[in-house]
């Protein structure tokens, strides 16, 4: 058998060889002699001694083309297999690596089990090792008996991890695993039957038609576990609160720890009369600006250590917002400072100035600009503040009547539609189209009772996204991006000669949010679940490397540009180094692994009768179907590779040699 | 490289006599110097004691009539001495393709030129009538013998003018050759003999019959007789143009054995025929082949 037999018209090339040392063989310069008549065409093979000698060499590159041909024609030799009375069968032992294996006893139990069922791999039978958690990983591939060693070997070094396992995922997966035709699959499931990794449809037990299901359970009867189900700071943000979950029984003798940023900040020791699942409070004052991180942990660590901590980011910051109005006494500034600093979460803190002061002095500092109306920054004032936004920064523009002064909005590069504003007395416009996934536009309803008098008619640049439309289609609220920074430009003033959005609680909300989204206040600190993929912003960053709660670095620039998601395989806190500054990623163990009631036994037995039932229809199919006796698959290619390798070696030598004793001979 | 030599033969070497600008100083040089080596007078054969009186018959040298004799008893005889009987010279001159080899500066031909070119001087001198008869697969040049002043120029001449040719056939030259050559005389046959000793029998036979006395020169190259080569050589055919490849090994064997049984052949051939047979090698000094004539006229 063949993987690839057209490359045996590789085997034409051989002629190749042969051309070459005939021509070179054959004597192209003729001699003038005066008679011919006492001479004879002369054997050369018999005569020459280092023609002979050529012949090998001829024989050598035949041979190394013929193996170079033949590798790349990928040649497999099926070798018979004796099957025994049932039949040849790959045993595919998978072991459970999810962190309720880490229960105490149940691992060792587990590995135990596994080791025994390699020992009884006999025959034809091969075997093969999977760890299942949040993924499938293969340790060993599909091997006889005589692995066992190898395969012992793979299973002392492995271990349970702290991510889980879902059993419909572990179905669904279970393909592809290579077995010969012929040869049955058995799988040798090694797990604690946890219930919260049943699926939430019991189909989706099913493994693939033909695969013998074989549980192996290993789990503890009896348990008992306490565990920290999360860390959080209160509303008034002077308490954490740390939530406790699990059997009252495991809460003897525990005490409760608080740490933020690595320091103790609070212990208590658990009374055993509390009601679970049980919530406390540690009073650790206003916590500074900046992003904190809680941990909370359990100690002495019962059964199962890996769920006794949770960990948390806390988020403190008062983002500065720059004002920009014609005059800080004005309406528009009014107003829009009141909505800026109404806001709770983030706490603004709202700086007033001019345009002309954009100009001169550095916007660094603010985490956004906003702009009372747009054509305040004709001139000097725009190259500043695009030279700020172009840097990273943001701005939320609103236009008035000084932007209809000019052919295009300064900054956002949008030209003013050649209709006429709306004049007054005219119908009040209104808002017909809202983003509703937008951030910043959460209730589309009030969008469209608010009435617009006047507004400026721009046409949306290139590029932007336009979020609120009137009617006629004109825009009103669109967003674009400038190099590294963002811009929000809402075409009407807040002036209540032009629309009643003042008087509507949606105006508060609006700018305070707009700002708070350009300002970034909103992204949430980020949190993670070991074994569930985090879209990291690595790539964004265009460089830097995360590490894990060990300190190792577990991602490159490199991964994170091809595919920057990160799946935490512990719980604790990640860091993300990159652009220039440290982040971290508070990572928690998934709490339905920390339930450890196991599946009902007429749940398993269910399971196990659906599988042999599918595993009986698929043996009927395939007896009625002819099907060849198992094989084993030698791969004869490699062989050829190696041949071709010893060849490509002694080729230049023995036609080194050639050359060698011609120009001796030459000399 | 050549080695200077106080010997007079070393002027007879054909690469010297190549740098010689005519035949007829060829043939001096070499026939001169032959008899500077051999301390005799180049006046050779010219003999003064009287054998004979013989009718004059068309042909004979008019200057030999003894006026005496006619004045006596009015007719015309000539004298004859002792030297000159049997001395007409035939010169059958192969001039084949084959002939044209060379391995050297002098090829057969030259060498066979060089060769023809002495014997004829030589014999002039001794006023013996020389002929040329040059041949390939046809009568190629002919010139009957004559001993008149100014025979040894026309016979130079038409040697200078010979070049190789085609084929061999040696019997149908001889045998036109027999046509001219009605009158016995001395026949002197240079050749490299490729062809079957047979037609050297079938075509030399006939000459012996009718009396001629027959010398036959072997011309052959140092290459041929002597082959060196180290690997397998392509050879082509000078006259069939036919390729073969050689090994050098069969060169050194069997090709030496087999050209030595074909000379050896001929050899005996030519004692069959009471002819001379001398093996020439066209790098060797001219002396063994003018001693060869030398010795083979003083026995005729």
């Amino acid at each position: 058998m063949w993987i690839a037999p057209l490359a045996l018209l590789g085997l034409l090339g051989l002629a190749i060889p042969l051309w070459l040392h005939r021509f070179a063989r054959k004597t192209d310069t003729k001699h003038a002699f005066a008679s011919l008549m006492f001479l004879e065409p002369s054997d050369v093979r018999r005569n020459r001694r280092h023609e002979l000698r050529y012949w090998l060499l001829l024989l050598l590159r035949l041979l190394l083309l013929a193996a170079v041909v033949l590798a790349f024609a990928g040649p497999q030799w099926r070798l018979p297999v004796k099957a025994g009375a049932a039949g040849a069968a790959l045993h595919v032992i998978v072991v459970d690596t999810s962190l309720s294996m880490q229960y105490a006893g149940v691992w060792d139990r587990a590995r135990a089990e596994a080791t025994a069922l390699v020992g009884k791999v006999r025959g034809a039978d091969r075997m093969m090792l999977v760890a299942a958690d949040h993924r499938l990983r293969v340790l060993k591939q599909a091997s006889f008996a005589g692995e066992a060693g190898a395969f012992r070997a793979a299973l002392g070094d492995l271990t349970p991890g702290e991510s889980r396992l879902d059993y419909g995922m572990l179905a669904s997966g279970a393909t592809g695993w290579g077995a010969g035709p012929g040869e049955r699959i058995v799988v040798h499931l090694i797990t604690d039957l946890q219930a919260s990794a049943s699926p939430l449809r019991f189909a989706d037990l099913q493994l693939p038609p033909g695969v013998q299901l074989d549980i192996v359970d290993v789990g503890a009867t009896a348990v008992q576990n306490l565990r920290v189900a999360g860390v959080s700071m209160s509303e008034r943000g002077n308490e954490a609160l740390v939530r406790i979950e699990g059997d009252a029984a495991a809460l003897a003798g525990r005490t409760l720890v608080l740490e933020v940023n690595g320091a103790e900040r609070g212990r208590r020791t658990l009374s055993p009369r509390a009601t679970l699942p049980d919530v406390q409070r540690f009073e650790i004052g206003e916590l500074g600006q900046g992003e904190h991180r809680l941990a909370a942990r359990l100690t002495p660590a019962d059964d199962l250590p890996a769920d006794d901590g949770a960990y948390a980011l806390v988020r403190r910051v008062q983002p500065k917002v720059l004002l920009v109005a014609a005059s800080a006494a004005g309406d528009d500034a009014t107003y829009l400072r009141a909505a800026l600093q109404a806001l709770a979460e983030p706490r603004f803190d709202v700086e007033v100035s001019t345009a002309g002061a954009l100009a001169t002095r550095s916007l660094s500092e603010f985490a956004a600009v906003v702009v009372s109306d747009a054509g305040l920054l004709a001139g000097a004032p725009e190259q500043g503040l695009r030279k700020y936004v172009e840097a990273g920064g943001a701005a939320l523009l609103t236009l008035g009547p000084r932007t209809l002064q000019q052919r295009a909005v300064p900054l956002a590069g949008a030209q003013l539609a050649t209709g006429r504003a709306r004049a007054a007395g005219e119908a009040a416009a209104r808002v017909a189209e809202v983003e509703q996934s937008h951030p910043v536009l959460r209730e589309p309803g009030a969008w469209r009772s608010i009435r617009f008098f006047r507004h400026v008619p721009v046409i949306a640049p290139d590029g932007a996204q336009v979020l609120l439309r009137f009617e006629g289609d004109a825009p009103l609220l669109f967003e674009q991006s400038l190099a590294k920074g963002r811009l929000l430009t809402f075409a009407s003033p807040l002036d209540r000669a032009w629309n009643d959005l003042a008087i509507h609680p949606l105006f508060v909300r609006f700018i305070a949010e707009s700002t708070a989204y350009l300002a970034g206040a909103r992204a949430a600190p980020a949190t993670a679940t070991v074994g569930t993929a985090f879209e990291s912003d690595l790539a964004r960053r265009g460089a830097g490397q995360v590490f894990d709660p060990r300190g190792r670095r577990t991602m490159m620039l490199d991964a994170a540009t091809s595919g920057p998601r990160l799946v935490p395989e512990m719980a604790g806190y990640y860091e993300v180094r990159g652009g220039g500054r440290s982040d971290f990623i508070a990572v928690n163990v998934d709490p339905r692994e920390s339930r450890l009631e196991r599946m009902g036994e007429p749940a398993v037995k269910r399971w196990q009768a659906l599988q042999a039932e599918r595993a009986a229809a698929a043996t009927a199919a395939a007896s009625a179907a002819p099907s060849g006796a198992p094989e084993r698959i030698i791969p004869v290619w490699f062989w050829f590779l190696l041949a071709a390798a010893a060849l490509a070696f002694l080729e230049p030598l023995v036609a080194n040699y050639h050359l060698h004793v011609q120009r001796e001979r030459r000399a | 490289m050549q080695t200077r030599t106080n010997s007079p033969f070393a002027l007879l070497r054909p690469e010297v006599l190549a740098g010689l600008s005519t035949l007829e100083l060829v043939a001096r040089q070499a026939v001169e110097g032959f008899f500077q080596g051999m301390h005799k007078s180049p006046r050779f054969g010219f003999s003064q004691e009287f054998a004979e009186y013989k009718a004059y018959s068309e042909g004979d040298d008019p200057r030999f009539v003894d006026w005496n004799v006619f004045a006596r008893t009015d007719r015309t005889y000539i004298r004859r001495y002792l030297g000159e009987t049997n001395t007409r010279l035939m010169i059958a001159l192969d001039v084949s393709a084959s002939m044209g080899y060379s391995s050297g500066k002098v090829s057969k031909l030259q060498y066979a030129k060089y060769v023809a070119a002495s014997l004829a001087y030589m014999a002039l001198h001794q006023h013996d009538p020389v002929g040329l008869i040059a041949f390939d697969s046809k009568v190629r040049s002919y010139r009957p013998p004559s001993s008149r002043t100014g025979s040894l120029g026309a016979i130079l001449h038409s040697l200078d003018g010979l070049t190789a040719g085609s084929r061999t056939d040696l019997t149908e030259s001889l045998r036109q050759l027999r046509e001219h050559c009605q009158r016995r005389g001395l026949v002197v046959v240079i050749s490299d003999l490729y062809c079957e000793p047979e037609a050297i029998t079938r075509a030399v036979q006939p000459l012996a019959w009718r009396g001629h006395d027959i010398m036959i020169f072997q011309i052959m190259d140092r290459a041929e007789l002597d082959p060196s080569w180290d690997e397998s050589v392509l050879f082509e055919d000078v006259e069939s143009g036919q390729t073969l490849e050689v090994s050098p090994d069969y060169l050194r064997t069997t090709y030496k054995e087999r050209l030595q049984a074909h000379i050896e052949h001929m050899n005996k051939v030519a004692g069959r025929l009471g002819a001379d047979h001398l093996l020439l090698a066209s790098d060797e000094p001219l002396d063994r082949a003018l001693r060869g004539y030398f010795m083979f006229r003083k026995r005729a």
